[in-house]
């Protein structure tokens, strides 16, 4: 790889690093016995004893800090306090659910997004520009759950076209799972397709009022062509840059629309983790979230190269 | 020509009405930012009055469990018998404090950091690198971890949310502050001897204002869900004071049979940082329209 | 006779300000044969692009036609709806533009900005649409043309762009071509270079040009025919000979005057100081009534109060102005060849 994807690669290292620091003091600087704080209020002192043992957290802080980089380096997450099992399997057993939402919402929030988008800057000033538009800044301004709420209680419990809960595998067939996903995806998509919509507006606008679509005007191409191939193209970077930004908005829906629909995933684990006090699976859950952002963000940095010729590797 | 001399004549004679009609100007040439402000301000007449003009929010009342609206019960009862018109209105309070406490929060550490970021070079680096850590984080995550570990209270809903909100808030004075840095007129200024405080405030303020006052604002409007989330997962504000958030935590399992019990907050909700969100897109539109650009 | 290529009749065009529609271009009459290149001059802000893109019908928001006739080849083009209109931009009228750094998109090859000009207008197929970039690259003298077809315009000097938009506008071979000031954002060497590709390749296909400058060097290398402009309206119009050496409009003249010359006068005088019109051009919003230049104007008299016409002096020699000068312009005061 040549020096600036490197060097792009290279500074996702400290934010690796700034994360892992932050989880593992996270639960060191809390006020109280952390140990307490997980074994909770009606432990034993033999329990607290156990616990404190499994963590390390007797022994000096710098000797907990290098068993937990040399931890990680290794994959391993450590065992989930609650039910003993290691993290990175349970992560392993609801990945799946966590994943298809998140791909169901991303698919739909483009699918809606661009076009919709892309018709408000084409038509701006105009009824569709502005109604578009009202409905983006309500998709954002609404939560998820209310959303949620709202297509629950017209598309499940009033009609019935969808469950109102629940998360059929793919193992299961794939039709059925993505019925099962429809409801939560459309939720979590609702709010990640407004900002895009918004984004893909304004970039537009902006494009359109460059000379070169001037240009094109000039040599009498269609609109469709000037409009996808000339000013879309010229348009992506912004829009790409906020589909990896937004990214960080998806993956906390996330955990809000498993819980709303009650879907196995790591969205739901960490709220049970979280109220259970169950720190290991807390911060393996961090970790990994973080890193998905991490990577995404630096996959829509690296890839700015195929929509700008300008930008040289 | 002629013209200059009056001018300045006139603005001599009159220097007291210029905040005044200047505001008053700005406001019917952007009736947008006129009506938003209203609305905002009804809400914040509401958060204020409730406690004072409804029955308590918390009483119980077990004969008027689940009751739909009618006269007596505006908004209905829920499962325990509270009036939900007292809860949703009195849910005003909870969400306006904690979304302008966390937009003063942000403002002042995101300024702090921004500034210091933009002004030296070899703390910058140090500063981005964290901002950069911190949003890597998911911030729902990032404040729900927070919240158990420090316990459920208002500060610490406020502090959370901060925590999340405050690195785009820094990255934007940053940005602000590189290009201000290289402007003449500060150049000019540091060459005549100006101290940093005085440079800061008559030069570089003036000049991030716009941004900074814009991200405030969607600021507010993002801890407002924010918070509400957190509450609705049990994360955030105590069970015993009614925010919008917990009335749908509460109202979940009654979605079929009573449904007004998360309507009326959710409407509510969604309403104010509607409300917030449309004040701040008109005064970005109105202070600077390049911020557009951004997509925010 | 023949047809003119162009035909603008008492063309209008207002743009929108803080208090209302202003007319930028008044009452223009324009005409260009085929193989003619008609050069539009004036100062800044007098209309000269405005017109342009009125005639392509590309008037930017703010700004619209208010009446008068365009004709291209006989068609009347404000009769014509959208999808007509693109039919005819790039295939029988083109326009190349100020600024090549901006002109070109950013994220497209060269090659494929020429080719897809010419499969939209013609059935072609991609390899003879390609085959005709090379063609064209070759025209406008674009050296390594079979590389640079996959260059993007960031990897291109300005002249380099300039000679791809040329390129671009030539593609279909169009009727009539217009170019705004093509040359002004140019170094004057290349500018050089620009004005003899144009005049060939202009004398090849025979299309018709309507070239707006405001620098009368330019005129003088490649006009056939002249039209003076000032606040929106034709001044004078004639062919570029007697614009030079028999210019009737006190304000042609006075353009000729500040002409900056390094030779001595008549009589071994050195010219030390610059010539100059008295005042300043009006803002749209104020332009006087009647003759726009009158305040400006040392022969204006009472008169000058209405509106002049345009009046024929010479066959093809159009003068708005109620007193046009007659003396003949002094011996040293010519062309700035």
């Amino acid at each position: 790889m040549t020096g600036y994807a490197l060097r792009r690669v290279l500074s996702t290292v400290p934010v690796f690093i700034f994360v892992a620091l932050f989880v593992f003091f996270l639960l060191r600087i809390t006020p109280g016995d952390p140990a307490i704080m997980i074994a909770g209020d009606q432990a034993s002192s033999a329990q607290i004893e156990t616990i404190r043992e499994q963590l390390g957290l007797n022994r000096p802080l710098l000797d907990q800090l290098l068993a937990w980089a040399g931890q990680l380096l290794r994959g391993d997450l450590g065992r989930s306090v609650f039910s003993d099992i290691p993290v990175t399997r349970l992560i392993g057993q609801r990945l799946e659910p966590t994943a298809m939402l998140a791909l169901v919402a991303i698919v739909l929030a483009i699918a809606i997004a661009l076009p919709l988008g892309t018709l408000a800057a084409v038509r701006a000033g105009g009824l569709a520009d502005r109604v578009v538009m009202a409905f983006a800044v309500l998709g954002f301004s609404s939560p998820v759950f209310v959303i949620a709420f709202l297509l629950v209680y017209l598309f499940a419990l009033s009609l019935g076209w969808f469950p109102t809960q629940g998360y059929v595998p793919l193992s299961q067939g794939v039709l059925a799972c993505l019925h099962s996903l429809v409801l939560p995806g459309v939720a979590l998509a609702l709010l990640y397709a407004s900002l895009l919509a918004r984004v893909t507006r304004a970039s537009l606008l902006e494009v359109l009022s460059e000379d070169y679509i001037r240009t094109a005007n000039a040599k009498g191409l269609t609109p469709a062509r000037i409009t996808i191939r000339h000013a879309l193209s010229n348009a992506a970077v912004p829009i790409v840059t906020v589909i990896g930004i937004g990214m960080a908005a998806l993956l906390g829906g996330v955990v809000v629309t498993e819980t709303v629909f009650n879907i196995p995933g790591l969205g739901r684990l960490a709220t049970d983790a979280i109220q259970r006090r169950d720190y290991p699976v807390v911060q393996g859950l961090i970790l990994v979230f973080s890193s998905v952002y991490v990577v995404i963000n630096l996959l829509v940095d690296l890839s700015y190269v195929l929509f700008d010729p300008r930008v040289r590797y | 020509m002629s013209m200059a001399g009056t001018m300045t004549d006139t603005a001599a004679v009159r220097p007291r009405h210029g905040v005044v009609s200047r505001i008053a100007s700005f406001l019917r040439k952007h009736p947008v930012i006129l009506i938003g402000g209203a609305v905002l301000l009804l809400f914040i007449v509401i958060a204020l009055l409730a406690p004072l003009l409804l029955p308590d929010p918390t009483r119980i009342n077990p004969v008027q469990r689940l009751r739909t609206p009618s006269l007596e019960n505006l908004f209905g009862t829920d499962q325990f018998g509270r009036s939900t018109l007292s809860r949703t209105l009195n849910g005003t309070r909870i969400s306006l404090t904690v979304g302008i406490l966390v937009a003063v929060v942000t403002t002042a550490v995101g300024l702090l950091f921004g500034l210091f970021a933009g002004f030296l070079r070899r703390i910058d680096n140090v500063i981005m690198r964290l901002m950069d850590g911190i949003m890597a984080i998911p911030g729902i995550l990032l404040a729900i971890a927070l919240m158990s570990l420090f316990g459920s209270s208002i500060q610490n809903v406020v502090v959370a949310i901060s925590i999340a909100e405050i690195p785009r808030m820094a990255r934007i004075v940053r940005s602000s502050v590189l290009v201000i840095r290289e402007q003449p007129y500060v150049e000019a200024a540091v060459t005549n001897g100006t101290k940093l405080p005085r440079l800061l405030w008559r030069h570089v303020l003036p000049n991030i204002a716009a941004p900074v006052i814009v991200q405030a604002t969607y600021v507010f409007a993002s801890a407002m869900i924010v918070e509400s989330v957190l509450s609705f997962l049990g994360a955030g504000t105590p069970p015993t004071i009614p925010s919008w958030g917990n009335m749908l935590a509460e109202g979940r399992q009654y979605l079929q049979r009573a449904p007004w019990t998360i309507a009326f907050p959710g409407a509510c909700l969604a309403l104010l940082v509607l409300t917030v969100n449309v004040l701040g897109d008109a005064l970005r539109d109105a202070l600077d329209p390049r911020l557009s650009r951004s997509g925010r | 006779m023949q047809q003119p290529v162009l035909s603008v009749e008492q063309l209008n065009v207002s743009v929108q300000t803080a208090n209302g529609w202003c007319p930028i271009v008044r009452d223009l009459s324009i005409e260009v044969a085929a193989g003619e290149t008609l050069c539009l001059v004036g100062e800044s802000g007098c209309g000269k692009s405005l017109t342009a893109l009125a005639i392509m019908r590309l008037l930017p928001r703010g700004a619209r036609i208010d009446g008068g006739r365009i004709r291209l080849g006989g068609v009347d083009l404000a009769a014509l709806d959208e999808p007509a209109l693109r039919n005819v931009r790039g295939r029988d009228l083109a326009m190349i533009f100020q600024e090549p750094m901006t002109s070109l998109n950013p994220v497209m090859t060269i090659g494929e900005q020429i080719t897809e000009g010419v499969q939209r207008h013609e059935s072609v197929s991609s390899v003879a649409a390609r085959a005709r970039a090379l063609e064209l690259f070759n025209k406008v003298r674009i050296p390594d043309p079979q590389r640079r077809l996959a260059a993007y315009p960031h990897q291109l000097s300005g002249g380099m762009r300039q000679r791809v938009m040329i390129a671009m506008a030539l593609a279909c071979r169009p009727k009539l071509l217009l170019a705004d000031e093509p040359t002004t954002a140019l170094d004057v060497t290349i500018q050089a270079q620009i004005l003899e590709m144009m005049a060939e390749l202009r004398a090849e296909i025979g299309t018709a040009v309507v070239f707006i400058t405001h620098d009368l060097g330019v005129v003088a290398e490649i006009a056939d025919r002249v039209a003076v402009l000032y606040a929106g309206k034709i001044v004078e119009q004639t062919d570029v000979v007697s614009l030079f050496d028999n210019a009737r409009h006190p304000y042609t003249r006075g353009l000729m005057r500040s002409i900056p010359r390094l030779s001595r006068q008549a009589g071994g005088a050195v010219v030390d100081r610059l010539t100059e019109i008295k005042g300043t051009v009006p803002a749209p919003t104020a332009v006087p009534a009647g003759c726009a230049f009158s305040p400006r104007c040392a022969s204006a008299t009472e008169q000058c109060a209405a509106e002049p016409f345009a009046e024929p002096l010479a066959p093809s020699h159009l003068v708005a102005c109620w007193h046009p000068e007659t003396a003949a312009i002094a011996a040293n005061a010519g062309g700035a060849r």
